[in-house]
């Protein structure tokens, strides 16, 4: 195929080979590495469009998607800047932050930090009754019990599954989600 | 382009048929594949188009969620899915900012067919690739673009078998025309060859005997039929034409020579009609004769060249309407020949009328105008058409001739007054003559008789001489005198029969002269009106003469006759006396007009004139034919109408 195009389309693609060859030259991967949390505030707002809440988790059809994160609040800004105007199943965004588990409240995800790791069973156990998507990022929460877990490996983001769990809370994931994420199961 | 047009046209008719055919079928063939072969190609474009879309989609809404949430192992593989199809050569997907997230590419593929940036969204074609670049959405938020590049070689190749397919079925085709022209072309083109033939060599020799062996039964043979059919009348008809021509030739001779003769006919006609006129214009210029119309309906007027020259007025000074017609008129004629135009045209009838016109120069001219009207078939009058004659001179000489008459009326009254007082004169002086003429002649008498032995022999015979002279002197007198009677004395008419009184005045001459020996040849003569006494005188007269002047002849023969015509009765008394020159024939008619001396033959001259008196008087005339020595012929001719009446 190329043979047939022959030199005369070579010559004409010279400068954009050089070019192309300038910007291969740069360093490539990744472009611009961005820092962990404004991955994870990302992550949580794209959960919000893969994963299906029951008929009863909102009171009127214009009840926003309630982000909740409880203990020491590892985001920042960031969290408040990602899901800025941003709306998932034509729902806006709000961000509940919690002291602690006492402090709790029903929310349709819920990020728990690193922080926390010791308290999980706990907040676990209060949320048993809520439709609402757990997120850690740490190594065991979704052996644990947790729905979707965050974690970086190599500086690359991967996600853990337990689809288990999100069934009990009568939560649907995405089967796309599904598919880039690895299944876990509960350990006991 | 119309060369070629030419050229095609001057092939024949075979070559014409394989041209034709191979252009027609080569055109449909060509025409058929390239529809076909340009079919297939789009819509083999359409399908791998439509083909790449769905690709596109189906592996960008794979990619999605391993572009959000940054698996790009994941969207690699995904990606390499791609490789079952077998046009893809490479496929990426690009991040929110651009940046390559996951990329396949083919084996043996070089790196540059994965396009380092998201192009422009759609289809494009970049050499023998179709490309494609879609957006990536998440919800409603674009996230990333997907890019896939198909090799489009396979459809190249396609159709390059299509078109080599193409090629090769219209070769074939043509070679399988060539061929059958070849070989049907000559069920037509050969008889069209052979009629050809046959047509040049007809045209070329004139040999209408020729025949184009034989068509079938198609239009061809049918031509060729026809054309046979076509010679055969053709040469039956050549040799009537040139018998026609024969007799054509003959008759347009007879018919030069009757042209010729007509010709010279109605030149002479033209020259006679020229003449003619060249003649009446003349006339009309002589007789000074104008014509003129008058259209009562336009009131216009025409006039002739003559009627100008009549008037004197100037033709582009002429109005040429009736008004002005009639002002060229005298004021005083002016109405009548209005009135005359006038009731002309109403009562239809032809008029005539004199008039006088005032030339520009102030002269009078007098005109006679005529005219009549010109009806149309209903009856009406168109117009008045006529004639103008100047009768100036005429007049003039009429009035000439009326003066003249007048004068001339005074003058014979005053010439009767002196004839009457002439005569009167002339009786009176014979009358008064006599008197003292008998005196001389008594005493004379007187002297002989008393006093004869007194006188001697020499006294004597003068004596006698003088009594012989008063006798003559009273002769004269008397004749004279019968002679201016005659002027006055009123006429006696009554029948006069000339037979009795020319036997009466032979017998007064038998008795006058006893001793002449006379021969009388007196014819028939008829009877007439007249004085009968008179003419006694007359004819004692004639006939006194003719025996007088025939004294010597022996015997002396005198001729009395008459001859009659339609008008006048002529009576002649001929004699073989001396006769007389004929140049005084004038002369013996006048009163004492002698032509022989007294000596010679006596006489007083009076006789003649006194016989051609009463003959005039009776409205006659009288004329003398002579010759010397050789007699004299008297004649009187009398009107029959007054003879009879």
């Amino acid at each position: 195929m190329t043979g047939r195009q022959g030199p005369r389309t070579w010559r004409r693609l010279a400068p954009a080979a050089l070019l192309l060859a300038l910007v291969a030259a740069a360093p490539q991967e990744p472009a611009k590495k961005l820092p962990e949390y404004v991955v994870k505030a990302g992550f949580l707002y794209n959960f919000a469009k893969y994963v299906e809440w029951p008929a009863d988790a909102f009171e009127k059809p214009e009840t926003p998607i309630s982000i909740g994160v409880v203990g020491a609040d590892p985001f920042g800004q960031e969290l408040d800047k990602t899901l800025k105007d941003k709306t998932a199943q034509d729902r806006r965004f709000v961000i509940q932050r919690y002291r602690d588990a006492a402090a709790l409240q029903r929310c349709h995800i819920l990020f728990i930090p690193k922080s926390e790791k010791a308290r999980v069973p706990e907040i676990l156990k209060k949320l048993e009754e809520w439709p609402t998507l757990t997120v850690g990022e740490e190594e065991t929460f979704a052996k644990a019990g947790g729905a979707v877990n965050i974690l970086i490996e190599k500086e690359r983001p991967r996600l853990e599954v337990n689809p288990e769990v999100a069934e009990k809370a009568k939560l649907t994931i995405s089967a796309k989600l599904l598919k880039l994420a690895t299944i876990v199961k509960s350990e006991k | 382009m119309a060369e070629r047009r030419r050229l095609l046209r001057n092939l024949p008719i075979r070559e014409k048929l394989r041209a034709i055919i191979l252009i027609i079928s080569g055109v449909s063939v060509v025409g058929a594949c390239a529809v076909f072969v340009a079919y297939q190609w789009i819509t083999s474009r359409d399908d791998q188009a439509r083909r790449l879309e769905t690709m596109a989609n189906i592996v960008g809404d794979q990619s999605t969620a391993a572009l959000e949430f940054e698996q790009e192992p994941q969207a690699a593989a995904i990606l390499a899915s791609l490789r079952a199809e077998r046009q893809i050569v490479a496929a990426a997907v690009y991040a929110r900012d651009g940046r390559i997230f996951a990329r396949f590419l083919r084996e043996g593929a070089e790196a540059d067919r994965v396009a380092a940036k998201p192009g422009s969204e759609g289809l494009t074609f970049d050499g023998g690739d179709l490309l494609i670049f879609r957006p990536l959405f998440s919800g409603k938020e674009r996230i990333g673009t997907i890019h896939l590049r198909a090799d489009m070689s396979a459809a190249w190749h396609r159709l390059w078998v299509n078109l080599a397919t193409v090629a090769i079925v219209l070769l074939a085709a043509a070679v399988a025309v060539l061929y059958l022209t070849s070989r049907l072309g000559k069920i037509i083109s050969e008889p069209i060859a052979r009629l050809s033939a046959v047509v040049q060599s007809v045209s070329t020799q004139r040999d209408y005997s020729i025949r184009v062996e034989g068509g079938g039964l198609d239009e061809l043979g049918r031509l060729i039929d026809g054309f046979n059919d076509m010679l055969l009348q053709v040469e039956q008809r050549s040799g009537e034409l040139a018998k026609a021509r024969d007799e054509l030739e003959l008759r347009v001779q007879e018919r030069t020579r009757d042209l010729e003769q007509e010709v010279a006919e109605r030149k002479a006609a033209e020259k006679q009609l020229q003449e003619k006129d060249t003649r009446l214009t003349e006339a009309h210029e002589i007789a000074q004769l104008g014509s003129w119309e008058w259209h009562p309906a336009t009131n216009k007027v025409t006039w002739s060249d003559e009627v100008y020259r009549m008037t004197g007025v100037l033709p582009n000074q002429f109005k040429s309407n009736l008004p002005e017609t009639v002002m060229v008129n005298h004021p005083d004629d002016r109405q009548a020949i209005q009135d005359a135009l006038e009731t002309s045209r109403a009562k239809r009838e032809p008029f005539s009328t004199d008039t006088r016109i005032i030339r520009p120069d102030g002269s009078i001219r007098h005109l006679h105008v005529q005219g009549k009207p010109v009806l149309d078939d209903a009856g009406h009058v168109v117009r008045l058409v006529g004639t103008v004659q100047d009768i100036t001179e005429r007049k003039r000489a009429d009035q000439a001739i009326l003066a003249l008459n007048a004068e001339l009326r005074s003058r014979m009254e005053e010439l009767a007054a002196v004839n009457k007082e002439l005569e009167g004169f002339s009786y009176s002086v014979s009358h008064d003559l006599r008197a003292p003429l008998r005196a001389i002649g008594g005493y004379a008498r007187m002297l002989i008789e008393d006093f004869a032995e007194k006188v001697d022999g020499e006294g004597r015979r003068y004596l006698n001489v003088i009594q012989d002279n008063t006798r003559k002197m009273g002769q004269l007198i008397d004749d004279l005198l019968e002679f201016s009677r005659l002027g006055r004395k009123a006429l006696l008419t009554s029948p006069l029969d000339f037979e009795d009184l020319v036997s009466q005045v032979r017998a007064e001459m038998k008795t006058a002269h006893p001793d002449r020996e006379l021969e009388w040849r007196v014819g028939p003569l008829p009877p007439a009106q007249g004085d009968p006494a008179m003419f006694k005188v007359v004819l004692a007269n004639l006939i006194s003469n003719s025996v007088k002047y025939s004294r010597g002849r022996t015997p002396a023969v005198i001729e009395i006759g008459a001859r009659a015509d339609a008008n006048e009765t002529v009576y002649f008394v001929r004699d073989n006396g001396v006769g007389f020159d004929m140049q005084y024939a004038n002369k013996l008619f006048g009163v004492f007009q002698r032509l022989h001396p007294a000596q010679e033959f006596e006489g007083t001259g009076v006789g003649l004139a006194l016989v051609q008196r009463i003959v005039q008087r009776h409205g006659g005339r009288v004329w003398a034919e002579g010759k010397v020595g050789a007699g004299a012929t008297v004649s009187f001719a009398l009107p029959r109408r007054a003879a009879g009446s």
